[in-house]
Formats: structure tokens, sequence, C-alpha cells
């Protein structure tokens, strides 16, 4: 076969083997595109109110209802962890809205390895904060209310404070290798412009 | 007035041979197809509103699917290594078809090419300029020049080769 028959051939057979879907099949899939869409794009509306409501409530609690120390405790950290996991649900959605998938393929690759990058270099930098923390976020859990309760069990804790670092160690590594493997494959990709 | 709905469908049903030319040199299986196809409608839907050339709707539709397509590759490696005949199961008119040899082979060579080059043939071969390709692809209009040319050579050596 000539090289320059190359456009012939494909263009002699390709829409031959192209079945294109009809205006319905097309419309059942923008439809279902744009609810993908609405829901990984932007936290909704509902969403928000739910948040809303929720942390209004536990901000009641705290301050007007005269409940105990164990479970103002309990409920200041639940709204911590409630705040800070919607601010970053929120920052990712910015983050969404900004990453465009109609760049050059160059570009793309180079945003996407930037990211990336941006995210192995803080994890890297901040990696005992980041991890430590997890450690006491999710072992505070079982020793307060213990202390609080002033009910200490050694067992109990030395066994929780081990399952905690397993668990803490073990999600550390998965994505520190997920991380690694896409930083890897972007690069890989990155030199196929330069072979 | 149109909705953004019916002229993102009107735009969708006349370019969706770009998504399905862009699926058959990057996927194999029809499941992959499918699936990939309707994360393009996504990914196109997503940058839709923001799109403000609306008069190259065909390399923002060719840029969007290659970039989906590779995405989709990277995260499921294991479409890398299938290395299956092309599968044509669905296609409607599949017992009417008889396939010319010629477009299987060049089919089966560009899906072994790397996926840089096989975005550059598939934009060659579609007629579209060495600019436009550079505009699409992001490389200089001479880089894809001496790419084109190369991929053409090892093209042939393959089909040289079956």
């Amino acid at each position: 076969m000539k090289a320059k028959d190359f456009k012939d051939i494909w263009k002699s057979e390709v829409d031959k083997n192209i079945s294109s879907y009809s205006d319905r099949e097309l419309n059942g899939i923008i439809a279902k595109s744009a609810k993908k869409s609405m829901r990984k794009i932007q936290p909704s509306g509902v969403f928000r109110l739910v948040v809303f409501a929720a942390v209004l409530l536990i901000l009641i609690n705290l301050t007007i209802r005269n409940t105990s120390v164990e479970a103002n405790v309990i409920e200041f950290t639940a709204l911590l962890i409630l705040v800070s996991t919607y601010m970053l649900w929120e920052y990712s959605a910015y983050k969404m809205n900004k990453y465009r998938t109609d760049a050059p393929i160059k570009k793309w690759l180079e945003c996407r390895i930037i990211e990336v990058e941006k995210n192995v270099k803080f994890v890297k930098k901040y990696n005992l904060l980041v991890y430590g923390g997890a450690i006491l976020i999710g072992y505070s859990f079982n020793i307060i209310p213990q202390f609080l309760a002033k009910s200490f069990n050694w067992i109990v804790s030395i066994v929780s404070l081990v399952v905690v670092v397993s668990i803490v160690l073990f999600l550390r590594n998965l994505m520190s290798v997920k991380c690694d493997k896409t930083l890897r494959e972007l690069n890989d990709l990155y030199k196929q412009f330069d072979e | 007035m149109k909705s953004n709905q019916e002229e993102f469908l009107e735009i969708i049903s006349a370019y969706q041979g770009i998504i399905h030319k862009v699926n058959l040199i990057y996927f194999k299986s029809n499941a992959d197809k499918q699936d990939n196809f309707q994360e393009v409608v996504y990914q196109l839907w997503r940058s839709f509103l923001s799109l403000k050339d609306k008069n190259k709707l065909a390399s923002w539709i060719y840029a969007v699917a290659i970039n989906t397509s590779i995405s989709k590759i990277r995260k499921d490696s294991k479409l890398v290594f299938t290395d299956d005949l092309p599968d044509f199961s669905y296609v409607e008119t599949t017992n009417n078809i008889e396939h010319n040899e010629h477009y299987c082979s060049l089919l089966d060579a560009l899906q072994k090419l790397n996926e840089v080059d096989r975005s550059i043939m598939l934009l060659y071969m579609e007629d579209y300029s060495y600019e436009n390709i550079s505009e699409i692809v992001g490389i200089s209009t001479s880089n894809v020049g001496v790419k084109i040319h190369r991929v053409k050579e090892q093209l042939r050596k393959m089909l040289k080769d079956q």
C-alpha cells in the first residue's frame, strides 16, 4: 500500500463503518450528560441548603442549648469536618469549571501535568501535617469520648491507634502510587510530542 | 429562539461522525466506544456554554474527543494492551458490508501508533491543513509536517510487514 493511498482508503471506507445515533438516542445521551454535568460540576442548590441547615442546627446546639461537654465536643468536630468538606467540594467544583478539555492536546497535557505536580508537591511539603492530622482526627474520635466519660481503656485505645495509623498509611500509599503513576503516564504522553 | 440543549443537539447530530472516527482509532471494543462517546458528549456539553468561536465547531469537537479518548485510555490502562481484531459488531449494517481489506489493515496499523501520532494521522486523513492540525494538537506547523512524514513511513512499513 502506498502512503499516498492512506487518505483514499480511509475516506472510502470509514463512513460505511460508522453507525450514527438517531436524534432520539442523542437526546438521551445529552440529557444524561447534562444531569451528570450538573451533579459533578456544581454542588446542587438542595445540597447547599442541606449543608447550610446542618451548620445552622449545630451552631444553635452549640450556643443556645445546654448540652453536655461530650456532646459539644462531638458537635464541634462534626461542624469542622462538615465545613471543611463543603469548602473542599466548592473548591473542587471551581477547579473543574476552570479545567478545559477543548484546549490543544499539548496544552491540555501541560495543564494536567502541572496540576498533578502541584498535588505531589503539596503532599510532600505538608506530608506530616496532612497525615499526622488525619491520624489525630481519626484517633480523637475514639479517645476524646473516653476521656470525657472518664472510662479510659488502654487496650481499646492502642488497638484503635494501630487501626487508624494502618488505614491512614494504607491510604497514603495508595494515593502516592496513583499520583506517581498518573504523573509518569502524563509525562510519557508528553514525550510523544518531542519524539 | 433555540434553547442551549436544542442547539447542542443539532451540533452533535451534525458532527457525531467526528466522535465515531476518533473512537475508531482509539478503541476496539463496542463497549469502550459507547462509553467514550458518552464521555465525549459530556465533556463537549461542559465546554459548550463557554465556547467562543462557533465557526470552528469541528476543530473543537476533535480537540475534546481526542483529549477525552487519550484520558480514557490512560485511566483504563488495560485498554492499551488489548490486541484483538477491530470490533465492528456495533455497526448496524455489519452483515451487509464486506470490509475492505486495506481499510482493516490500515485501521489495525493506526491503532498500533502512539496516541499523539494517531490523532495527527486522523486529522491528516480527514483533510485538515497543517495549520489546523497544529491548532488542535498544539505543536508547530513544521513539527506537524515532520510527524506526518514520519508516521506515513511507519505505517507503510507496518503494512508492508503484514
